[in-house]
């Protein structure tokens, strides 16, 4: 066990008997590496902000319609990412609602401009 | 001690799997804040965007060591490999009939041989007028450094 990193030795090494039990309810491996969490929802909120300027920037309709669905994408892994944060599992199926959503608009979005370019080209 | 060993593994994966996501979502917001052109955009977000959320699930996945949060997180990402090609190829086309033009630097354009703007009707290469040997060959008659 030696020679790993210590926020991981910290997680991985069992404590003492009595000092374990009281780890076990504090949720010790959620504080061990909880930067990492932290940082991830710090990458994707940078992620967001740039997908963000693109749906407010974009050129075209088109464009606008790729950031949104990425913005959906983004918002599943964040929520996905705040479920283990937060140390709710039940959160992780509000990530499966926002995918299933975020293809039905993309779906329904292409539909309708699939249309306009068709009656734009009469 | 294996138990311990299995914990340690689980914190090693978790974290890669955290890192490689996270990694791959911020490419996927710099390619689709930096490309030239909507088709090029859509390749970034599709690609790198699907990978990096799929990393990020799987490493939810890991922590919660669960099986029915396991279920949840395969849910999950079954949707976001099943329909974000769907939906990227639904826009791709939209755009194209809504006239998007490529970037200026594009070379090939393998549409344009089967959409005519006025007819309004997506044929395949067999039935593209011109009664091409191969869809090879409409790739070549596309092409504008090739000269034929």
């Amino acid at each position: 066990m030696i020679g790993w990193p210590s926020f991981l030795l910290s997680v991985a090494t069992p404590a003492p008997a009595p000092a374990r039990a009281a780890a076990a309810d504090a949720g010790a491996a959620v504080h061990a590496t909880a930067f990492i969490y932290d940082g991830a929802l710090i990458v994707i909120g940078v992620a967001m902000l740039l997908t963000l300027g693109r749906l407010l920037r974009g050129p075209t309709l088109a464009d606008r319609v790729v950031a949104l669905d990425l913005l959906a994408f983004f918002a599943a892994g964040a929520i996905a990412v705040s479920a283990v944060s937060f140390q709710r599992n039940e959160l992780l199926i509000v990530a499966v609602v926002v995918a299933l959503l975020a293809f039905i608009g993309t779906a329904a979005f292409a539909m309708y401009l699939e249309r306009k370019g068709r009656s734009d080209a009469e | 001690m294996p138990n311990e060993f299995v914990d340690v593994l689980a914190v090693v994966a978790e974290t890669a799997a955290f890192v490689i996501g996270s990694v791959f979502s911020l490419l996927a917001g710099v390619g689709i804040w930096r490309m030239p052109d909507v088709y090029t955009r859509m390749q970034a977000s599709t690609k790198a965007g699907t990978l990096g959320i799929a990393c990020i699930i799987i490493g939810v996945a890991i922590h919660f060591r669960e099986a029915l949060t396991g279920l949840e997180a395969a849910l999950v990402i079954a949707f976001l490999f099943l329909t974000a090609p769907i939906a990227s190829h639904l826009i791709a086309r939209a755009a194209y009939i809504l006239g998007v033009k490529p970037w200026d630097r594009n070379v090939v354009d393998d549409m344009a041989a089967c959409y005519d703007p006025h007819v309004m009707e997506l044929r395949s290469p067999d039935q593209a007028g011109r009664a091409p040997t191969s869809s090879t060959d409409i790739r070549g008659t596309a092409d504008p450094r090739s000269n034929d």
